[in-house]
């Protein structure tokens, strides 16, 4: 009784690992498409409304927890590009990601909004490549993961017990 | 939330914690916070306090992301001027390095010095001076006179508001926010309950703008300086529409021998020139001409 107790978390441990590296590459995906999104959105918000970057979260899409853990106030003592940089590093996504998504935060409220357009629109297309690469090897890895996982959990299960 | 208490709100947060320390007698009455690289935060009440913390460069760049809410796109237009409005009207002037292109100012970086000007509503002023200004019943077309500081514009937003609140439709071309400082498209000093206010865009395109969309009785502008301005101002009294406005000048001597504002004499039926110092003021008013009304609107009767 407790070997096929012990069999079945073996399996469902790893299988685990596996689905949650799928799911990582999934959410990936996700972020990335929506902030690509947001570029283009942010384009039309600041360069044709000039919008306060503080009333951004309420007009633009829902990006999971991002708005939240951001929390700026206008009269606070972190700047806009500070409180970006913070919730951006907060991200589950690889530091190429981050690096690219803090950079965002660079360049909002800093310029005038042709200079900031022009950087959002480079800044999208650098998020595009990126968005690419990654629908690519969730394409390719990403059930791979998972199967391997629960078959890897098989394995080990049967050279344990 | 006090007029200072509002207009030090921009500060960053060791920099408010100072000026709130100063005596109240010295809130009160404070009329500038000036804040310069590497020197004391002064308060100007209206002799210097120094409030207990130097400025640093980061404290003016965190000022300036502070009242922009981070976005400077908002308020490059108005920094261009040199001055943000601020909520509650108060004023950030702003100097600094200029970056030019074009020939115009792009933008002001490396930020050496900061004042907040703190707005305060004289309310009442016109109240004694509406009833000997009008005629028949009617406010003619009236021109504001003095040197600069003495004020021309505290008078006209005074006017505006008792013009507004008696019933007349009042429409001011208000280019820099001097006249009712809209902050999010609310008025923050009181220029009437019918009043429509025009910002961010020259007196003379806002004047015929509002001339067409909002059909004022009384228009008001303030600060002819340019000639645009003043043919605007003719073209917008023969409409019908009586103009209220300030003009830097000491008298109608003084205004006679400037071009532009030469031909405005035939426009004006009185001249209000204020003249006095410190919080004392004389408000005298000339005729230039036998005031000729419009006989399709109907104005103030206070």
């Amino acid at each position: 009784m407790s070997a096929s107790i012990g069999f079945l978390c073996i399996v469902v441990g790893c299988g685990g690992l596996g689905f949650l590296a799928f799911s990582r590459l999934n959410a990936r995906v996700r972020l990335l498409s929506a902030f690509s999104m947001l570029a283009g959105r942010l384009c039309c918000e600041i360069g044709f409304r000039l919008t306060p970057l503080s009333e951004l979260p309420g007009r633009l899409p829902a990006l999971g927890p991002f708005w939240d853990r951001m929390a700026y106030t206008p009269y606070g003592e972190e700047s806009f590009g500070e409180a970006w940089r913070r919730a951006a590093n907060a991200l589950d996504l690889p530091p190429i990601d981050r690096a690219l998504l803090c950079e965002m935060g660079e360049v909002l409220g800093r310029y005038d909004a042709e200079s900031q357009t022009a950087a959002l629109l480079a800044l999208r297309g650098q998020l595009d490549i990126s968005l690419g690469n990654a629908r690519e090897k969730l394409k390719a890895s990403g059930r791979l993961y998972a199967l391997a996982g629960v078959l890897g959990g098989l394995m080990l299960a049967v050279i344990l017990l | 939330m006090q007029p200072f208490e509002t207009a030090v709100r921009a500060l960053p947060q060791r920099l408010r914690a100072a000026a709130m320390a100063l005596p109240e007698s010295v809130r009160a009455n404070a009329e500038e916070v000036r804040l310069r690289a590497e020197q004391p935060l002064t308060v100007h009440a209206p002799s210097a306090h120094a409030a207990g913390a130097t400025v640093d460069a980061d404290d003016l760049a965190k000022t300036l992301e502070s009242v922009s809410h981070g976005s400077l796109h908002t308020v490059l237009d108005v920094l261009r001027h040199g001055f943000i409005p601020l909520p509650g009207g108060h004023r950030l002037g702003v100097c600094g390095s200029a970056a030019m292109r074009d020939g115009g100012i792009a933008h002001i970086r490396d930020i050496s010095s900061l004042c907040i000007r703190i707005a305060r509503e004289k309310k009442g002023i016109a109240d004694k001076l509406l009833p000997a200004l009008l005629v028949s019943g009617r406010l003619p077309n009236t021109l504001i006179i003095s040197p600069p500081g003495a004020g021309k514009t505290t008078l006209l937003r005074d006017l505006v508001r008792a013009a507004s609140n008696g019933g007349s439709r009042v429409s001011v071309a208000d280019e820099r926010g001097e006249v009712a400082a809209c902050y999010n498209g609310l008025p923050q000093l009181d220029v009437g309950r019918n009043t429509d206010v025009m910002t961010g865009v020259s007196k003379a395109a806002a004047a015929m703008m509002l001339l067409r969309g909002m059909a004022p009785q009384i228009l008001a502008l303030d600060e002819i300086t340019a000639p645009e301005d003043a043919a605007v101002l003719t073209a917008c009294a023969g409409c019908g529409v009586t103009v209220l406005s300030t003009a830097h000048a000491s008298g109608t001597e003084d205004l006679r021998r400037r071009p532009v504002y030469r031909g405005l004499l035939d426009v004006f039926d009185r001249l209000v020139s204020i003249t006095g110092s410190g919080s004392a003021r004389k408000y005298d008013i000339l005729e230039v001409r036998e005031p000729c009304l419009p006989q399709s609107a109907s104005f103030v009767s206070l």
